[in-house]
């Protein structure tokens, strides 16, 4: 049973291990076009919890990055700006799912020698 | 659905908020994707309500945050003195400030000699609030210099700090323990050398600061007189320093290693050296030629003998320069690696 500091470490830990992976979870969801809040309910009902105060300044970065494109429609009831995977950001974000696989089968391999 | 009037006027209000914390070009941009994702969220939570009204705003802004917590997000973080240079600037920072301290302290042991009227404890509270002021003032000026140097090296490579960076096998320190062992043949030549000042000084307190003159091989031996009385009252103070410099050596050569003990007994002997040069910097002419006019000439001694005491003054001065830095060195690294 963790103590209260424990389980406070606990959760940072997760959090560092998390953001390293947050980058791709978002860019999986924008092969197609999705505006901000649907990406991030689509996140979070799939399980990968993700806040607005991160998603918003993420999707700008990638943005000024240019691995994604932006922009604005007004047909909606409202103006939303919708965000989709550019090519260059389909060729990086095929790099990162390969490095990731390659990770994970590390990360595998190492705890299976653990157990 | 619509926001009320009150609730419409709280939205704008927020928005302008953030949008004068953010500094970015496209902030019209931000503010109106934020303004977006507020209306999401309030489309979600307030299913079917014809109107949302101003309380019902506030929780979902509550939940979102200070306007300058939210506008943080988007910007990019900014260092006054970043992780590249901050290792540098601590390293500046330490040697500078106890430069400064160590030259305050200096400067208040000589103002209590040379003026032994003022009074010690107004001498003392100027000292320490020197102290504070000088520190604050040091690292306050360092702080902005390195800030300049962090904004006009933004996103470039400095020089000089890669090569601080790599490895230097000649620059790392001896492990703790080796660092502390003692070095028996310069111990064993210190207890030699202290020997024969002791011998030194005994004889001089004895012939009143007369030294034996041999100029002249054919004639009997005689003692002239070499130091002044200001210099002789001090020889007693010389001797006691010597006999108890030689008594840690002993300690050390018998003990093998640097223990706490004979640290502390170093950094306190540093201490007495210190004062004793600066009392006998104050104590000037330490040394007199008067004899040596019958060889030289009165015109000679008249313009060598004030060279010779100005030079012991600057060789004084420079061994208190040198000690200080050393002693306040040493406390450092006592105080971070305490000697068993």
């Amino acid at each position: 049973m963790m103590n209260a500091k424990q389980n406070s470490e606990l959760e940072k830990l997760e959090q560092e291990m998390r953001r390293g992976v947050i980058v791709l979870a978002v860019m999986s969801r924008l092969m197609h076009e999705q505006y901000g809040y649907s990406l991030m309910k689509d996140l979070n009902d799939k399980g990968f919890e993700i806040g607005q105060d991160t998603l918003y300044p993420l999707l700008r970065r990638l943005e000024e990055q240019q691995l994604l494109d932006s922009q604005w429609r007004v047909e909606d009831p409202r103006p939303r700006r919708y965000y989709q995977l550019n090519g260059n950001g389909r060729a990086v974000y095929r790099a990162l799912i390969q490095s990731w696989q390659v990770q994970n089968e590390i990360i595998r391999r190492l705890l299976d020698e653990i157990e | 659905m619509k926001l009320s009037k009150a609730a419409c006027a709280l939205m704008e209000r927020y928005l302008y908020a953030v949008k004068r914390e953010l500094n970015d070009k496209s902030r019209d941009d931000i503010v109106a994707e934020i303004e977006s994702y507020i209306y999401d969220l309030l489309e979600e939570r307030f299913v079917g309500v014809h109107e949302v009204g101003e309380k019902d705003l506030e929780t979902i802004l509550k939940e979102m945050g200070a306007p300058r917590k939210v506008a943080a997000q988007y910007s990019p973080q900014h260092y006054l003195v970043g992780p590249r240079l901050f290792p540098l600037f601590m390293l500046v920072t330490k040697i500078l400030v106890t430069v400064v301290l160590g030259a305050l302290t200096l400067s208040m042991v000589i103002n209590l000699v040379v003026n032994p009227a003022n009074n010690v404890w107004m001498v003392m509270l100027e000292y320490f609030g020197s102290l504070f002021s000088a520190a604050l003032s040091t690292i306050g000026i360092l702080t902005l210099i390195f800030a300049g140097i962090e904004c006009a090296a933004r996103g470039r490579d400095i020089e000089e700090i890669e090569e601080l960076q790599e490895l230097h096998i000649h620059d790392l320190p001896q492990l703790p323990e080796q660092e502390k062992e003692v070095g028996q043949l310069g111990v064993s030549i210190e207890i030699i050398l202290g020997i024969i000042g002791l011998v030194f000084f005994t004889y001089i307190q004895k012939t009143g600061g007369r030294l034996p003159y041999w100029m002249t091989p054919s004639a009997d031996t005689q003692l002239v007189p070499v130091f002044t009385p200001g210099f002789m009252q001090f020889v007693p103070f010389i001797l006691g320093l010597t006999g108890l410099e030689i008594a840690r050596n002993l300690t050390l050569l018998v003990q093998g290693c640097h223990t706490s003990l004979t640290t502390w007994w170093q950094i306190a002997a540093k201490i007495a050296d210190i004062i004793l040069l600066i009392f006998l910097i104050t104590s000037l002419p330490l040394v007199t030629l008067d004899y040596f006019q019958y060889i030289l000439g009165n015109d000679m001694v008249m313009e060598l003998e004030p060279l010779v005491n100005t030079g012991l003054a600057v060789a004084m001065s420079l061994g208190i320069l040198g000690s200080v830095v050393d002693t306040i060195k040493q406390v450092l690294r006592e105080v971070r690696n305490p000697s068993v």
